[in-house]
Formats: structure tokens, C-alpha cells, sequence
């Protein structure tokens, strides 16, 4: 609780030491109100608030994910110089909401309460649509923010809508009484109920573009400055997916009646994913759609439900969002600072940055789940304690569909190194940059080396 | 402490590999050249600071798990090393004879444009081999094995740029996987049978109740692995084209080193042989065989190198004999003698191809007696040695194997006796063609010939005296001697079969030995010095027998016939129909099948928000309706 | 007053689902058909009211304030939300001079 307090109290402090323009020390007083909210989270034993109510809880997988979170941000914090000047004077408007928005992601992966978990996801959207708009001069963003905000409204309607039938069914918004309800009906809950989880899980979905309700992603990832689509496709894929993760283990751990649900979820959205991604010219559209098919992935953890789910769902959120950091982060250093978007623009890339080369096809490597790197025992975890489930289907599945990946992180790949560049840019990259991208790549590997370590988490 | 000295023996070399690959380009040859050579002699400080320090316990062994490699529910694989007698007698072979090499190399290489990759191959050679002796498990070995596998197809290919050499490199490595699959299904039955892969964990749990067809086909299937690496029948003819590397290289690894990987294995794997009757004599009868067959092919080859390689082809055949009949110990104590005398012996055929300017044809050589003396002297002392006249090296040791060939049966020892009478006879025939009577060269080399500078020469000469006196490690008790030697390794291997061969036959038989090795020198001295005899390169003057021999049997012919070409044939068929229409087809019909999907899919993705919406509606309502009305 | 509610009770909640239905479902055929964003907006906060009619319905219904205090946060989010849309729409209208949705079609494939 107290790590949400500082986070508060640090976005304030960002919008103010913007209005009297310190822009020297607004990184600085970030990254440190981050480490210090890292550290209370992660030292966090106890519920501060609600201990009774039951409202936020922080227990040890809401510390993990939170962490993981908070981590990530900084992440993306450090890639923001550079890549924030197409709009100086709002600078610490979008610092700011971007804080406020990770409040909302603690919130969702740490309630126990189906009022923290709106507040949460509210607190997450709202300063999200304001940032994908930030461009304000590109139609491009502004599109991408009205798409955004128009359908995650309309998802809101459905997830309130789900909330208040679970509400009138059970009488409760506390998760405890819900789980408790769940369990002593068995079967014989009022329809009503079904109707309302199933709202509720469609929510989050929307939240974690599954198919089908993915559209607004890549249109969204599209339009939006790089730097909030890195945001996007990381912080809110993990909170998302804690949210997911944390309501059908902690809630409904009999997950069968939904299972057809996430069933055809999971498959949709890794096919849709992968496959549009091959036809994807634009590096930032086929980053868009394979976090769809990453979303995929993780689904069939949430679907085959069992209680390696949390870990799984974790390790691979990890994993990916390294990668991803580093994939965005090459991407707006060699690409996007010059108006370039094709994969073309990745061509000759070994000759120019070899170091970096290395790095983004360390990272291209675990999106598709070659080993030693992080990625690839994210997707062994998942799909192993599938199979011990006996879900065989989806497993054959989803491995023809890293395959189809294989494609196109190929084709990036094939670019860098086999490609000769046409631009003889000399690009100069932040330290902070090379410091993201080596430290994730790092992160990644160590990982993929030691990935047992991450388990003793929870 | 041992677990240190240990790690620091493994590690020395595999530091020298880094320094010395690392640096080639920068530092001068000579620097890399000394640094190579003394992380090899470090390891060899090191290893002789371990003979006295020996374990003491009953097996004289220890083993030192360093860290858990791989851990699963049902086993258990650390990374764990072993030093007992046996790993201790192969270290100090390996890393005396392996320094001695490197100073040799220093001068042999000294032109070469590849010195510094040579030093550092050479010492990443050094470095599995070490691995192979010292695993404490068979992985650990499989490691070693596979390394020292790899090493020497770079070594054997070093000179790339021949097309000859490539395919000798490739022919050594591909013979080597076939023994390789045999090792790997050996580890693979181990691990199901024993649940372990540790050699005192599984061998300790061999005794005559266990399944005695199990046993048969792990020992088996080890065998098939020590066939391809020592190069037995029926794939041992990669080691005579093996001899395309350089000279240094043909003794290091494919005479003293290396090739008798496949007779450690089985000695360190004894257990195993001891309880299957059908395992032995499959060893001694392969192990005979070859010594036989190699022999007679070296009669008649006319490449100085070539000469040595199949007489090295055929002491391993005899090391074997010793193997199947259960004299472990004597077979590792010919290890140890044949390491001194054939490297001395292709270290000195390496001096006089660098006096020749690389000629190997010994047709073209002749009368160097006067213009190498050094190098004559030492040739002369390795070729008794291997000949066994008394009281070189090689006498003791082929002594024993011939007691032991006569213990399991009267015929096996005839069939010994003549192999090692063919050594004679070839080793002499070599030594008069080379050194004896005129040069045959022309002119122009002639006055290039020259005796190999000093650093060539003392390694050389370290490796003559150990010829002459490494026999006496083990002077058997009808000598009067005490078999140290072989005492001090039987903890491990075993002590000799007892067998009833009074000391008179044994003498007789001793005699025997030395006097028809007299008697071939003899023979030899009458063809080729007395009557200057001149053996033909022409094929056609040969008589049918010479000829089989010439042309080593055919055997490579065969190969080519029933293995490679069938292959050659099914790979193009396949490439052509199956791969072409077939495959390519089905690949590529789903390569764009999923291409087409995808743009298929991406058609829904049409920008237009209204679309969306009622795309979320439609699948909320048919999620609605299937969980209403289908699901449950 | 004592006696209206008395009254109201007596209304079966089911009811109140149904009309909380139906305007849900005015509000989603709203934003379906309108390509207006204004009304569009006008549309979801329908489909959110909705939705608090429903809640209040519920807290009745089981004698249980928290439902009553959930409409208050719904409120607020509601308010939260229409205040950035219309900031992105001003933003929209500034460049393209048009409030319809259709004219926003550049991203897509």
C-alpha cells in the first residue's frame, strides 16, 4: 500500500516540477520514487489497508507481479530520452499519467475486491487514452486515442454490467465471499451469475487484446508515440494479465464452466496474432500483433487453470516484456527517431551497431521461444503444465503458431544481418538506451539460464 | 587439495587454448608456442605432484563432484572428475608425451602460416583428452570423447586448403560417429539399466547375476565406440588417411594419445568385458584381425607416414588381444610403451619429411644415414623398440601380450607372434629404404637435406631414452623383476589372470619372440641392403598378393561401393523426387497457405471503429449464446 | 414515504433487470448505429447508467449499502472518462474539422 502511496505522491511531484520546469531532475526523481516504490512493494509483508476489508492484497504473487511492473516502467522510463521531444512542453503531463496509469496496474494485480479491480482498471485507462493522444498534431495519435477510448469505454459498459450481476447473485464485491459462494453452490449458481463472470472475463480480455476483442491493438500500438506503445505493450499486458490471472485462480479456481471460453480465446487470438503478423510491413504493427499472439500464450495458462498458472503467466510476462523493451527500444533509436517504420529500416543493422544487433536478435529469439533465453522457458512452462493437464490440442496448436512466428521474427533477423543498410545515418543512442537494452538482454538471458530462481517468487 | 590440483590440471591447457587462440594474430609464434607448451607442462607438474599424493583407500580412487550438471527425479549426472592410478597413468602420458610434442612443434611448425590455430587446436586436444581420462562418469568422457573427436577432424583438415585432407578429415570424423552412436546407445542402456552413469555407481553393481544380455550388449556397444576411435576393423581406415595432418598431430593424437581412447575405455570399463565371455572374444578376435590385416598392408606401402600408421593400426589390434584376455594391465602398460616409441618414431619420420622438404615417399629417400645422423640414431632406437629386442621398451610389453595371447589359447599367440614378426619386418624394411644405401632423390633436394634444428631434436631425444628404458617400469617376475607397472594400476583394472604357463615355456616363448624379430631384421637387412632392392610403385609389376596388400585390401574400395555410392544414390534420388516435388511442394503449399490466411485475416482489420464495435457485439453475444445454450 | 418504499419493494427485481436491460441495450445500439462521437459518448453513459440503475436495484433488493457506493465510484469514472473523450474528440475536430467517425479510417491492416 504505502508503494501505491509514494507512486501518488510521485506522479504529483512530476506534475508540478514540470509546471515550474525542472526537466533536468524529472527523470532522476522518477527513477528514484520508482526504486523506493519497488523496494516498499517488495518488502511489503503486511495489508495495510483492509486487512478486514479485504480491499488491495498484497500477497506474495501481487508482490512479484507489482514489482515486475514497476520494474518495467523504469524500463520504459529509460528509453524516454530521445523519444519524448515531438512533445517537450507536455513532457511531464504524459511522466506523469504514465505513473498514474502503473497505479492503476498495482491496482489491478493486487485487488481483492471487484471495486479495486474497476478502480484499477479505470486508473490504468484513462490517463492511457490521454497519452496515446500526446502527438496532438499527428492525426495518426489522435485517431489511435479516440479508437482506444471509444472501444475501451464501450468493454467498461460490459465490465461494469458483468460486476453488477456478479453483485446482484452474490451480494458481495468481496472476492473471498464470491470464491466461497462459487464453491458451496457448485453448479447450482443462478445463471445470471455465469453471465455476469463471463462479462467480466470479456473485460479483461478486451484489456489484454484477445481475439476477438483485439481490434483497437494494432491500430492503437500503431498510432500512439512508440514510447507509449512500449508502455502499452508491456505494463498493461502484465496488469492485465495478473487481473486475468489473479480472478481465476484466486476466485474460480473450478474454471471448467469457462473453460470453452478461454478455450477458443486462447486459439483465436495466438492464430489471429501470428498470422496477420507475417503480412506486417510496418516493424511496429508486427510488434503490435505478435504481443497479440504473446497474449495467446498466455491465455492457455489461464485456461488450463491450474496453480503453476501464476508462476507461468509471471515468467512468461517477464520474459516477453524484456524482449519487448528491447525490440522498442532498438526500434525508436535506429527507426522512429527518423519517421522510418518499415522493417526495411533494420537493414544492415550488424554492420552499423553490431552490439545491438546482437541484442535485438537475442531478444527476437525469445519472442520465439528459442532456448536459453528467457522466452523459451516461458513457453516451456506454459505449454508443459498444459500437457500435464492433458490439454493436448491446444498444445499442438500453439506450437504450430510458433512456428508461423518463426516467420516473420526471422525476417527481422535476416534484416539485420544478412541485409545491406541503403541509410548511412550514424546513429547516436543514449546511454540510458544502451543501458536498457544490454541490461534486458542480460536479464533475459540470466533467466534462460537460471529460470528456477524466478519460482521461488511465490 | 586434489579436487584443486585436478581442476588445475583440466584448466591449464583449455587457459592455454584461450591464450594462445585468442592472441595468434598479435603475439609473436614464439611466445605462443612457449605458452602452449608450458600450460601442458604445468598440467604435467601438476599431475606429477598427484603420483604422490595418491588416494589411499582401497579402490586408490577419487572422485571430486564439482557441481550438479544434470538433475532430474530419477538421475542424477554431476560434473565430477577421478583420479585413480589409471586416470593418473593417462594424464602423465598425455601431458608428458602432449609437452614433448608441443617443443617438437615449435621447431616443425615454425614456418607455417596456421602456427598459432595449430598451438591452440593442439592444446584444446590436450584439454578433452584430459576430460575423457579424468571424467568421473561416462558423460564426462562422452565430452571428452566427442572433443577430442572434433580436434582432431580441425587437425587433420589444418592444412584446409587440399581437398584430399578435407575428405581425410571427414572421413576420420564420420568413422568416428559410427563408433560414437555405438557409445551413446552403451551410455543410454547404462542409464536405463543402472540409473546412473557413474563408472564406480554402475560398474559396481556388474556382477554374474546381473542380466548377462544386458552386459553383453553394453559392452558391446562401448566396443563398437572404442572401435571407431582406435580405429579397429572394420572402420579403421580413417587413421591411414588420418596422416594428411601434421606430423606432430599424427603422434600426439593418432599414435600415442587419442587412439588409444578405445582401449582405456574398455580397460576403465573391465567389469563390464570380465562378465561376458562373448564381449572378450569379440575384442580379441576383432583386436587380431586387425593387427594382422594392418600389418600386411604395411608391408607393402611405400608413404613413410602411412607405414607408421598402419603398424600403429596394428599395436592397437595387439592391445586389444590384451583387453580380451583380460590383461588389462598389460594392454594399458603397451599404451604407455607404444605412446613413447611411436611418437618417437613419427616425431623422427617428421624430421626427416622436414629434412626432405615434405617428401614422404620413401622410394625417393635413402642413404640419410650420413646426412641425419641424430635423427637416424633415434629412428633406429624406436624401430627395435617396437620391434621387442631386449631391453627396449617394447620388448616387455609385447612380452606379456603374447603370455597372455598363449594363456587363452596356443593359436591366438601364433597369430600374435606373426603380427608382431610383420612389425619387424615392415619397421626395418622402412628404416634400410630410408636411411641405408644411396640417396634416390634428385639432386636439387639433396643439398637441401639438412638435420632438424635443436628444438626438433630434444624432444626427440627425451622420448629415445624413455624407449630404451620405459620397458623397465614393469619388469615381468620370470625376469626377475616385480611388474611395478602393472601392480600399480591393478586397483583399478584389475590384477592379471592367473594362468598355469610354466617359466620355461614362457622363456621359450620369450626367445622365440626375440629371435624371429632377429631373424626378420635379418631379412630385411638381406632385400633392402644387401641386395638394394628397391620396391616398385608400379602396380602392374606387383604379383597378385603384393598387389592386394598395395592396395590395402580394397577395403576403402568396398566402402565405396556398399556404403558411400548406395547413399550418394538415395540422396540424389531423394533430392531429386522426394525433396523437389514432394516436400517442397507440402512446404511450400503451407508456407503460403498460412501467408495467405494471414492476409486473409488481416482483410478484418479494416481502421474502421464502427466495425470493431459491432465485431465486440457480435462476439460477446455469440459467447453469450454459447455458454447459455451449447456449453452446458 | 415509508409507504413508497414499502411499495417499490414489492417490485420483483427482476424488473428492474429487465428495464436496465433494455436501456443497456439502447445505449449499445446507440454507439452500433450513431456515427456521431458526441452522441456516441451520450450512448456509453446511457450503457453506464444502465448499469447503476441495476446496482442500485441490487442494493436494495439485498439490503446492502455497497452496491449504492459502487454507482458513486461508477459516476465518477463516468465523468473521468467523458472528460478525456471529449478532450480527444476537440483534438479530432481541431484537425479534421468533423466530429463523425467515419473519417477515421488511416490506421488499419
Amino acid at each position: 500500500m504505502s508503494a501505491i502511496i509514494t507512486l501518488s505522491v510521485l506522479g504529483i511531484l512530476v506534475l508540478y516540477l514540470g509546471i515550474f520546469n525542472f526537466k533536468k531532475v524529472l527523470l532522476p526523481v522518477i527513477l528514484l520514487g520508482l526504486t523506493v516504490a519497488f523496494v516498499l512493494l517488495a518488502t511489503n509483508t503486511g495489508n495495510v489497508l483492509a486487512a478486514d476489508m479485504h480491499m488491495l492484497v498484497f500477497d506474495a504473487p501481487a508482490r512479484a507481479f507489482g514489482c515486475l511492473l514497476i520494474l518495467i516502467t523504469a524500463g520504459v522510463f529509460c528509453l524516454t530520452p530521445g523519444n519524448m521531444e515531438y512533445a517537450t512542453k507536455f513532457r511531464q503531463d504524459v511522466f506523469g499519467l504514465m505513473i498514474f496509469s502503473l497505479i492503476g496496474g498495482i491496482m489491478m494485480i493486487s485487488y481483492g475486491n471487484l471495486i479495486t479491480l474497476f478502480l484499477g482498471i479505470e486508473t490504468l485507462s484513462i490517463p492511457l487514452y490521454v497519452m496515446v493522444g500526446s502527438k496532438r498534431s499527428d492525426l495518426k495519435s489522435n485517431e489511435a486515442a479516440m479508437k482506444y477510448f471509444l472501444l475501451g469505454a464501450f468493454a467498461t459498459g460490459f465490465l461494469l454490467l458483468g460486476i453488477a450481476l456478479i453483485y446482484g447473485a452474490t451480494g458481495s464485491f468481496d472476492f473471498r465471499v464470491i470464491a466461497e459462494q462459487c464453491l458451496t453452490l457448485q453448479g447450482n449458481v443462478s445463471s445470471w451469475f455465469e453471465i455476469g463472470v463471463l462479462l467480466l472475463l470479456i473485460g479483461l480480455s478486451f484489456k489484454v487484446s484477445a481475439a476477438p476483442f483485439h481490434f483497437w491493438a494494432p491500430d492503437v500500438y500503431d498510432g500512439a508515440p512508440t514510447i507509449v506503445t512500449t508502455y502499452m505493450s508491456t505494463v498493461v499486458k502484465i496488469a492485465g494479465f495478473g487481473a486475468l490471472v489473479r480472478f481465476t485462480r484466486g476466485g474460480f479456481p473450478d474454471m471448467h464452466v469457462f473453460g470453452q471460453f478461454t478455450f477458443i480465446l486462447a486459439i483465436l487470438t495466438m492464430t489471429i496474432g501470428n498470422f496477420v503478423a507475417t503480412q506486417q510491413k510496418s516493424i511496429k504493427r508486427m510488434l503490435a500483433y505478435s504481443s497479440i499472439a504473446h497474449a495467446g500464450y498466455m491465455l492457455i495458462a489461464i485456461h488450463c487453470s491450474t496453480n503453476a498458472s501464476l508462476v507461468n503467466i509471471f515468467i512468461y510476462a517477464f520474459a516477453y516484456s524484456l524482449a519487448s523493451l528491447v525490440m522498442f527500444g532498438v526500434f525508436m533509436a535506429i527507426a522512429d527517431k527518423y519517421e522510418l517504420a518499415d522493417i526495411d529500416s533494420f537493414n544492415g543493422l550488424s554492420k552499423k551497431n553490431p552490439l545491438v544487433a546482437i541484442c535485438a536478435a537475442i531478444a527476437l529469439l525469445s519472442m520465439a521461444g528459442i532456448p536459453i533465453t528467457a522466452g523459451f522457458f516461458g513457453k516451456y512452462y506454459i505449454f508443459a503444465s498444459a500437457i500435464d493437464s492433458n490439454y493436448f490440442l491446444i498444445v499442438i496448436i500453439a506450437m504450430l503458431n510458433s512456428l508461423v512466428s518463426l516467420y516473420y521474427y526471422l525476417k527481422l533477423i535476416i534484416a539485420m544481418f544478412f541485409k545491406e543498410g541503403s541509410n548511412d545515418v550514424s546513429e547516436k543512442i543514449p546511454a540510458l538506451h544502451y543501458f536498457v537494452i544490454f541490461g534486458c538482454t542480460a536479464l533475459n538471458i540470466l533467466i534462460g539460464l537460471y529460470p528456477n530462481n524466478l519460482m521461488m517468487l511465490f | 587439495m586434489a579436487g584443486t590440483t585436478a581442476l588445475g590440471i583440466v584448466s591449464l591447457p583449455l587457459a592455454g587454448f584461450l591464450f594462445s587462440g585468442l592472441l595468434r594474430n598479435k603475439l609473436p609464434k614464439n611466445i605462443i608456442g612457449a605458452v602452449s607448451s608450458l600450460s601442458i607442462l604445468g598440467s604435467f607438474i601438476l599431475a606429477g605432484t598427484l603420483l604422490f599424493n595418491m588416494p589411499q583407500n582401497e579402490s586408490k580412487s577419487f572422485i571430486i563432484n564439482y557441481f550438479d550438471w544434470i538433475v532430474t527425479d530419477n538421475f542424477r549426472i554431476s560434473f565430477s572428475l577421478q583420479i585413480d592410478p589409471l586416470s593418473e597413468l593417462m594424464v602423465l602420458i598425455i601431458t608428458g608425451i602432449g609437452f614433448l610434442i608441443h617443443v617438437y612443434s615449435i621447431g616443425y611448425m615454425h614456418e607455417d602460416e596456421g602456427f598459432g590455430k595449430f598451438f591452440s587446436y593442439l592444446n584444446l586436444f590436450v584439454f578433452f583428452m584430459l576430460l575423457l581420462v579424468m571424467g568421473g562418469n561416462l558423460l564426462v568422457t562422452f565430452i571428452g570423447w566427442e572433443g577430442v573427436g572434433l580436434c582432431s577432424f580441425l587437425l587433420i583438415g589444418f592444412w584446409y586448403k587440399n581437398p584430399a585432407y578435407n575428405a581425410a578429415a571427414r572421413k576420420a570424423f564420420v568413422m568416428n560417429r559410427i563408433g560414437d552412436l555405438g557409445l551413446l546407445t552403451g551410455m543410454f542402456l547404462i542409464l536405463y539399466t543402472f540409473g546412473t552413469l557413474n563408472y564406480n555407481d554402475f560398474l559396481g553393481k556388474i556382477d554374474a547375476d546381473t542380466n548377462a544380455i544386458l552386459v553383453t550388449a553394453i559392452a558391446i556397444c562401448l566396443f563398437i565406440g572404442a572401435v571407431g576411435k582406435s580405429a579397429q576393423l572394420p572402420l579403421y581406415t580413417w587413421l591411414p588417411d588420418a596422416m594428411a595432418g601434421p606430423t606432430p598431430v599424427s603422434a600426439l593424437i593418432h599414435a600415442a594419445t587419442m587412439v588409444t581412447a578405445g582401449v582405456y575405455l574398455c580397460s576403465r570399463c573391465h567389469v563390464l568385458f570380465d562378465n561376458s565371455v562373448f564381449a572378450q572374444n569379440l575384442v580379441t578376435y576383432i583386436g587380431i584381425a586387425t593387427s594382422l590385416l594392418a600389418g600386411i598392408i604395411g608391408l607393402k606401402q611405400s608413404d613413410i607416414k602411412k607405414v607408421l600408421a598402419y603398424s600403429t593400426v596394428s599395436q592397437l589390434g595387439l592391445m586389444f588381444v590384451a583387453v580380451g584376455t583380460g590383461a588389462y594391465g598389460v594392454a594399458m602398460f603397451h599404451i604407455t610403451t607404444h605412446a613413447f616409441f611411436k611418437a618417437l618414431l613419427f616425431l623422427t619420420s617428421g624430421s626427416v619429411i622436414h629434412g626432405m622438404q615434405g617428401e614422404q615417399n620413401m622410394l625417393k629417400m635413402g642413404g640419410l644415414r650420413k646426412l641425419m645422423p641424430v635423427t637416424w640414431l633415434f629412428m633406429l632406437i624406436g624401430s627395435l623398440a617396437i620391434a621387442g629386442i631386449p631391453p627396449f621398451a617394447g620388448f616387455f610389453s609385447k612380452d606379456q601380450i603374447l603370455a597372455a595371447a598363449f594363456a587363452k589359447s596356443p593359436v591366438l599367440f601364433g597369430l600374435a607372434f606373426v603380427a608382431s614378426m610383420i612389425t619387424t619386418f615392415y619397421m626395418f624394411r622402412l628404416m634400410f629404404l630410408t636411411f641405408a644405401n644411396n640417396f634416390r632423390g634428385d639432386e636439387h633436394t639433396k643439398e637441401h637435406v639438412h638435420e632438424s634444428p635443436m628444438v626438433m631434436l630434444l624432444p626427440l631425444g627425451v622420448l629415445a631414452v624413455l624407449s630404451i628404458i620405459g620397458g623397465f617400469l614393469s619388469v615381468p617376475e620370470i625376469l626377475g623383476g616385480q611388474n611395478k607397472f602393472i601392480a600399480f594400476i591393478s586397483p583399478v583394472v584389475g590384477v592379471l589372470p592367473h594362468h598355469e604357463i610354466s617359466h620355461s615355456i614362457e622363456m621359450m616363448m620369450m626367445a622365440a619372440a626375440v629371435g624371429g624379430a632377429l631373424l626378420f631384421i635379418g631379412l630385411a637387412f638381406y632385400v633392402y641392403r644387401v641386395t638394394k632392392m628397391v620396391p616398385t610403385d608400379n602396380v602392374n609389376e606387383l604379383n597378385p598378393i603384393s598387389k592386394l596388400a598395395y592396395n590395402k585390401f580394397y577395403i576403402d574400395e568396398l566402402y565405396d561401393a556398399i556404403i558411400v555410392k548406395p547413399i550418394k544414390v538415395a540422396s540424389y534420388a531423394f533430392y531429386e523426387f522426394v525433396e523437389k516435388y514432394v516436400i517442397d511442394f507440402v512446404v511450400n503449399t503451407v508456407g503460403k497457405l498460412a501467408l495467405f490466411v494471414g492476409a486473409a485475416i488481416r482483410l478484418l482489420q479494416t481502421g474502421n471503429v464502427s466495425f470493431y464495435l459491432f465485431a465486440m457485439v457480435i462476439s460477446i453475444m455469440v459467447f453469450l449464446v454459447l455458454q447459455g445454450f451449447v456449453f452446458n | 414515504m415509508f409507504d413508497f418504499l414499502e411499495k417499490s419493494s414489492n417490485i420483483p427485481i427482476e424488473y428492474y433487470m429487465w428495464l436496465s436491460g433494455i436501456l443497456f441495450s439502447i445505449g449499445v445500439m446507440g454507439v452500433l448505429m450513431r456515427r456521431n462521437v458526441i452522441i456516441m459518448l451520450m450512448s456509453i453513459e446511457l450503457m453506464l447508467n444502465a448499469v447503476n440503475l441495476l446496482f442500485i436495484a441490487f442494493a436494495t433488493f439485498l439490503n446492502d449499502p455497497k452496491g449504492q457506493v459502487f454507482v458513486f465510484f461508477i459516476m465518477l469514472v463516468a465523468a473521468a472518462e467523458v472528460t478525456v473523450g471529449l478532450a480527444i474528440l476537440t483534438l479530432i475536430y481541431r484537425n479534421t474539422k468533423s466530429v463523425d467517425i467515419d473519417f477515421l479510417k488511416k490506421l488499419k491492416g
